[in-house]
C-alpha cells in the first residue's frame, strides 16, 4: 500500500513538471530541471531509508532495453566532454540527461504499473491536458471581449502555462491521444461525449496556437489512423464498419473544432494560409534548413567526436556566422537528432536513437504478432503521441523542454509495459 | 548482503544526484541574475549597478549566460561602466579569461578591442577589433569598431572596403557606414566615390522607412548644404502647419521634396495636409506615390485615404482602405466603416 501511494504520488508530481513556473527567472527550464532534480533526490533518499519495505533494488533498472540505451546515451555524452568546446556547458547538459536517466531508475524502482493502469495514466495525462489547455483558451476569451482575435495574439496571450505557444501546443498534441484512448475505452455515454468537447475544445486551441508543426502532426495522425485501421481490418478481419466508426470518432472532434473556428476566426488562424506560409521566402523554415544543412555537414566532418554534449549553441556560431546578426545566435539546431549528431558524434546519437526508436519497434512488433481487435485499437490510438513527439523532435528541440521530457519517460514505459505484458499473455488493462 | 549491496548501490547513486543537483541549482541561480543581465544588455546600460550585484554574478557554473555570452565578460562591462580607471586590469583579465568560454561569438574580442581603444593602445585594439570582425562580421559594433581604427588611421578605403566584404543590408550596419562617409565622403578617391554612391544609393532604397538612415544617405547623395535646405524648409514647413496654415506649410514640404525626392515622409505630411484643405485628389495622388514604392500605409494614411476615396465618390475603394485602418484598430475608421459601407 505504501509503495502504490509513493509511486502513484511520484508520478503526479512528476508529470506536473510542466506547471513549476515563475518570472523571477531568465528561463523557465532553470526552476523546471531544479524541481525534477529536488524530487528524484527525495524519492532516492526514501527508498535508501525504505528499502526493505519498498522492494529497493537496482539491479531492476538493467532488465530493460530502453534504460539500457539511455543509459548507453548518457554514457557517451559523458565521453564527450573530454573532447568539448566549452567542458562546463558538456556537465550542464549532462546534468539534464542525468535528471532523465534518474527518472527511469526511479520509475523502474517503484514498478509504476504494478499499481496503476494505463487508462488511469490516460485519465491523469488528460487531467493535466484539460489545465493546460484552460490557460491557454482562457487568453482567447479574454481577447474576444475587447475584440477579434488575429493569429499574431497567441504567442503573448495564449501561450499557456509554458510560457511559449509552440511547446504548449506540442504538449497539448502529445497528449491527446491519451483523451482518445478514455474515449474508445469508456462505456458511458455521458463521459464519451464529455471527452470529446474536451478533446474538441483541445483541438480548438491548436488551431488558435497555429503551430506549423502541429498542422503537420494531426495531418500524419490522421493518415496514420485511416491506414493503420485499415491493415487492421485485413489482419483482425472486424467488420468494416467498427473501424468506420472508430475513424468517425477520431475525426468528430476535429470537425467540431474547426467547424467553431472557421466562422469565427481570422484569415491568419486558417490553416491554410499556416501551411502556405511555408516556402522559400519564409525566414523560419530557411532558417531551419540552413542550421539542419550546417549541423549535418559538421557531422559528415566529424562523425566520432562532436562538439561535445550542449556545445551545438557554440559551434553553431562558428557554422552560421555569415548569418549572425548582433549577438543572437542558433541556440539549438531544430532538431534534437542532427543537434545530437554534430555534438556526441555517431554512437552517442544511435543509443538515444535506439531509446527513441524503441517505441516504433514495440508497437510494431505487437502490432504485426497480435490479432486482438483492442489490442489493435489501443496499439494505433498510443502511436499517435509518438507521432506528436517526433515531429517536435525533428523541428523543434523538446529534449530542451522538461514538460517534453516528463511526457515522453512516461510514454516510452507505457509503451514498453503494453509490449511486456502483450508478450506475457497478460490483456491490456 | 544484497540488502547491504542496494544501499550501497543506492548510495553511490545519491551522490551522482547531488552533483548533478549542485549543477542545477547553480543554473537556477544564474538564471535569475541574468534577469537584470538581459535587461541591462538590451538597454545597452551598466552604470548605477551596485557592486554587490556583478561581484557576485556566477562565473563558473554555468559559465554562459542563454544566449552563450560569456559571463565573465559580462563581469568584466560592469566593472568597466561602475569602477575608477584602475579597475580597467581586472576587467581586461576577465575578457581574456573568457575568451576561450566561447571562442566563435567574439563578445570578449568586441569589448577587448574597445577597451584597449580607450587606452590608446592602438595595435592591441586592432588587432581585437579585426578578430572580432572576422569571427563575426555581420556585427554591427565589430564593424563600428573597425571603422574607428581604420578613420583613426585615415584608412577610409578600408572602410568602404571591409563594407563591401559583409554584403549586408541591415541598417544598422547601413547606418555606421553612412556616418563614417558623412565625415570622409571628400577624402575617399574617385572610385571609391562612386562606389560609396552605388552603396548608398541601394541602401536608401532597401530601408525607405528609415529616417535616420534616409537623411545620412541623403547628405552624401545631395550634399550637405541641400539637405540643410531641406531640413529649414521642412522645420518652417511643419510650423506653419501647427498654426494650420496648410496652404502654406505644404508649399514649403514640396520645396524640401524637390531637394529630398520621395522623401517618404515628406509626401506624407503633406498627404495629411492635403486632407485638411479637402482637396482629396492630392491626398490620394501621394498616398499612392508611396504605395508605388511598396511603402505600407499607416492606419491614419489607409483612413485619410479612404475617406478621400469617398468624397471622390469611389464608394468600393473606400471601403477598402477603411476596411483596411479599421484591422488596426483606427477609431475613425471604424466608425465610418460602419456608417459608410454597411
Amino acid at each position: 500500500m505504501e509503495k502504490k501511494i509513493a509511486s502513484i504520488s511520484y508520478l503526479i508530481l512528476f508529470l506536473l513538471t510542466g506547471f513549476v513556473n515563475t518570472s523571477t527567472v531568465y528561463d523557465v527550464i532553470g526552476i523546471q530541471w531544479y524541481y525534477l532534480s529536488i524530487i528524484n533526490c527525495f524519492s532516492l533518499v526514501y527508498f535508501i531509508f525504505r528499502h526493505k519495505k519498498l522492494n529497493f533494488e537496482p539491479i531492476k533498472f538493467f532488465k530493460s532495453s530502453i534504460n539500457l540505451f539511455y543509459l548507453f546515451f548518457f554514457l557517451t555524452s559523458s565521453i564527450s566532454l573530454l573532447w568539448a568546446i566549452n567542458m562546463i556547458v558538456s556537465v550542464d547538459a549532462l546534468s539534464k540527461i542525468f535528471i532523465s536517466l534518474f527518472s527511469l531508475f526511479i520509475l523502474s524502482q517503484f514498478e509504476i504499473f504494478k499499481y496503476i493502469t494505463i487508462k488511469r495514466i490516460s485519465i491523469i495525462f488528460s487531467i493535466i491536458l484539460s489545465l493546460e489547455v484552460y490557460f491557454s483558451i482562457r487568453g482567447y476569451f479574454d481577447i474576444i471581449s475587447v475584440t477579434d482575435f488575429e493569429f499574431g495574439m497567441a504567442s503573448k496571450f495564449l501561450k499557456g502555462v509554458t510560457g511559449n505557444k509552440n511547446i504548449t501546443s506540442a504538449s497539448i498534441a502529445f497528449k491527446l491521444p491519451f483523451l482518445y484512448y478514455l474515449i474508445y475505452n469508456s462505456k458511458n455515454i455521458l463521459f464519451k461525449a464529455t471527452l470529446i468537447l474536451l478533446t474538441s475544445f483541445a483541438y480548438f486551441n491548436l488551431i488558435l496556437l497555429s503551430s506549423r508543426a502541429i498542422i503537420l502532426t494531426t495531418f500524419l495522425s490522421i493518415t496514420f489512423i485511416l491506414i493503420a485501421n485499415f491493415i487492421s481490418i485485413l489482419r483482425t478481419r472486424e467488420p468494416y464498419l467498427l473501424a468506420l466508426k472508430r475513424i468517425i470518432i477520431y475525426l468528430i472532434p476535429i470537425i467540431i473544432a474547426v467547424g467553431v473556428a472557421y466562422p469565427t476566426l481570422d484569415q491568419s488562424v486558417r490553416i491554410e494560409n499556416r501551411v502556405e506560409s511555408i516556402n522559400e521566402n519564409d525566414e523560419s523554415a530557411s532558417t531551419r534548413i540552413r542550421y539542419y544543412t550546417k549541423g549535418i555537414s559538421y557531422f559528415l566532418e566529424n562523425p566520432l567526436i562532436g562538439s561535445g554534449l550542449g556545445n551545438f549553441q557554440i559551434i553553431s556560431i562558428q557554422l552560421d556566422k555569415e548569418n549572425i546578426k548582433s549577438y543572437i545566435v542558433p541556440y539549438v539546431a531544430h532538431n534534437d537528432f542532427i543537434e545530437l549528431l554534430t555534438e556526441v558524434g555517431l554512437f552517442g546519437t544511435l543509443f538515444y536513437l535506439l531509446f527513441v526508436l524503441s517505441v516504433p519497434y514495440f508497437l510494431f512488433k505487437i502490432f504485426f504478432t497480435t490479432v486482438d481487435p483492442k489490442v489493435h485499437l489501443n496499439l494505433i490510438l498510443l502511436s499517435l503521441p509518438f507521432i506528436a513527439y517526433f515531429v517536435d523532435a525533428n523541428l523543434n528541440f523538446p529534449q530542451y523542454r522538461p514538460i517534453m521530457q516528463v511526457s515522453f519517460i512516461v510514454y516510452i514505459m507505457i509503451i514498453h509495459e503494453f509490449y511486456k505484458s502483450n508478450f506475457r499473455g497478460k490483456s491490456l488493462r | 548482503m544484497k540488502n547491504q549491496k542496494n544501499i550501497i548501490v543506492g548510495l553511490i547513486i545519491l551522490l551522482f544526484c547531488i552533483g548533478a543537483h549542485f549543477v542545477h541549482y547553480k543554473r537556477l541561480k544564474s538564471f535569475k541574475q541574468q534577469i537584470k543581465l538581459y535587461n541591462d544588455l538590451s538597454n545597452a546600460n551598466y552604470s548605477n549597478t551596485p557592486a554587490e550585484f556583478y561581484n557576485n554574478i556566477q562565473v563558473d557554473i554555468p559559465n554562459l549566460t542563454a544566449t552563450t555570452i560569456p559571463l565573465k565578460a559580462m563581469k568584466a562591462i560592469y566593472i568597466t561602466a561602475n569602477e575608477p580607471a584602475d579597475s580597467v586590469q581586472k576587467a581586461i583579465k576577465l575578457l581574456h579569461e573568457s575568451r576561450k568560454e566561447n571562442p566563435f561569438l567574439m563578445y570578449s574580442e568586441g569589448n577587448l578591442a574597445q577597451i584597449y581603444f580607450s587606452l590608446r593602445q592602438r595595435d592591441s585594439a586592432y588587432f581585437y577589433a579585426r578578430k572580432s570582425f572576422n569571427g563575426l562580421p555581420k556585427n554591427a559594433v565589430h564593424y563600428a569598431m573597425l571603422s574607428k581604427l581604420f578613420a583613426n588611421k585615415n584608412e577610409y578605403d578600408s572602410i568602404v572596403y571591409y563594407y563591401q566584404k559583409i554584403n549586408s543590408r541591415d541598417a544598422s550596419i547601413g547606418k555606421i557606414f553612412l556616418a563614417s562617409m558623412n565625415n570622409f565622403y571628400n577624402d575617399l578617391d574617385l572610385i571609391n566615390k562612386r562606389l560609396v554612391l552605388q552603396i548608398t544609393e541601394d541602401l536608401k532604397f532597401i530601408n525607405k522607412k528609415d529616417k535616420d538612415l534616409q537623411l545620412l544617405a541623403d547628405y552624401i547623395i545631395y550634399g550637405e548644404d541641400l539637405v540643410e535646405k531641406a531640413l529649414n524648409f521642412e522645420e518652417k514647413g511643419e510650423k506653419l502647419l501647427i498654426q494650420q496654415q496648410f496652404k502654406e506649410g505644404i508649399e514649403l514640404y514640396e520645396k524640401a521634396l524637390e531637394i529630398r525626392k520621395d522623401n517618404f515622409p515628406y509626401i506624407q505630411t503633406i498627404a495629411l495636409a492635403s486632407f485638411n484643405l479637402f482637396e482629396y485628389k492630392s491626398v490620394i495622388d501621394n498616398l499612392e506615390k508611396l504605395e508605388k514604392q511598396n511603402i505600407a500605409l499607416d492606419p491614419l494614411s489607409l483612413y485619410i485615404k479612404g475617406i478621400s476615396h469617398y468624397n471622390l465618390r469611389e464608394y468600393s475603394m473606400a471601403c477598402n482602405y477603411l476596411q483596411r485602418a479599421a484591422k488596426f484598430e483606427q477609431k475613425n475608421a471604424i466608425e465610418a466603416l460602419e456608417s459608410i459601407c454597411q
